[in-house]
């Protein structure tokens, strides 16, 4: 479970499960703190208002639905913090 | 519970509301020789965990919830000790 992921596209689906109408659902390929693609990519639901090309922090299982703004829907991934630096003791300057 | 190394630090400003105020910790996961295992994860800061600690690292939501009081907090993962010694057996660090 990395929770770090870089936002690489958008889903649209216009029939929904009824309480998912408003969701703004993207595609998340999970990442480590060097870049690393880790697997593959998810479908997360973002709740912070994330775009292509940022790092992002996702949760996934049940955490996944306490941002979304009702309760009960089924959703098991998404975005709760849009990364802006990642410091670590090899790069000790700011990384995308 | 499981045992983890802090690699450095995340800086996100915009993030959920009962996220702020709460350091974001880049936890990797060792083993007892303290050789890294797995992926790294990213962890809430609660007992003031710095880069280069050895930490524990609770993986579970509900327990996350407990911690923090709200029953709101999307979190998955939280530092909730800095360990200072780890006595294991020789024969089990083979």
């Amino acid at each position: 479970m990395p929770f770090l992921g870089k936002v690489i596209g958008t889903i649209w689906g216009t029939r929904r499960y009824p309480g998912l109408e408003e969701a703004k659902m993207q595609l998340l390929q999970p990442i480590d703190h060097h870049g690393t693609k880790k697997g593959d990519p998810i479908i997360v639901v973002d709740t912070v208002g994330a775009g292509p090309g940022e790092t992002v922090l996702y949760v996934t299982a049940y955490e996944a639905v306490i941002p979304y703004h009702r309760d009960m829907v089924p959703i098991d991934a998404s975005i709760v913090a849009i990364v802006e630096n990642i410091y670590t003791a090899e790069t000790k300057e700011p990384k995308e | 519970m499981i045992l983890a190394k802090i690699d450095g630090v995340v800086v996100a400003p915009q993030k959920n509301e009962h996220l702020a105020n709460n350091r974001l910790l880049i936890a990797q996961p060792i083993d007892l020789k303290g050789n890294p295992i797995g992926t790294s994860m990213i962890a809430l800061d609660r007992v003031d965990a710095g880069e280069g600690d050895i930490v524990l690292v609770m993986k579970e939501g509900g327990s996350a919830r407990i911690i923090f009081q709200n029953q709101k907090i999307p979190l998955q993962c939280v530092v909730v000790a800095v360990i200072d010694n780890i006595d294991v057996a020789p024969q089990f660090l083979t």
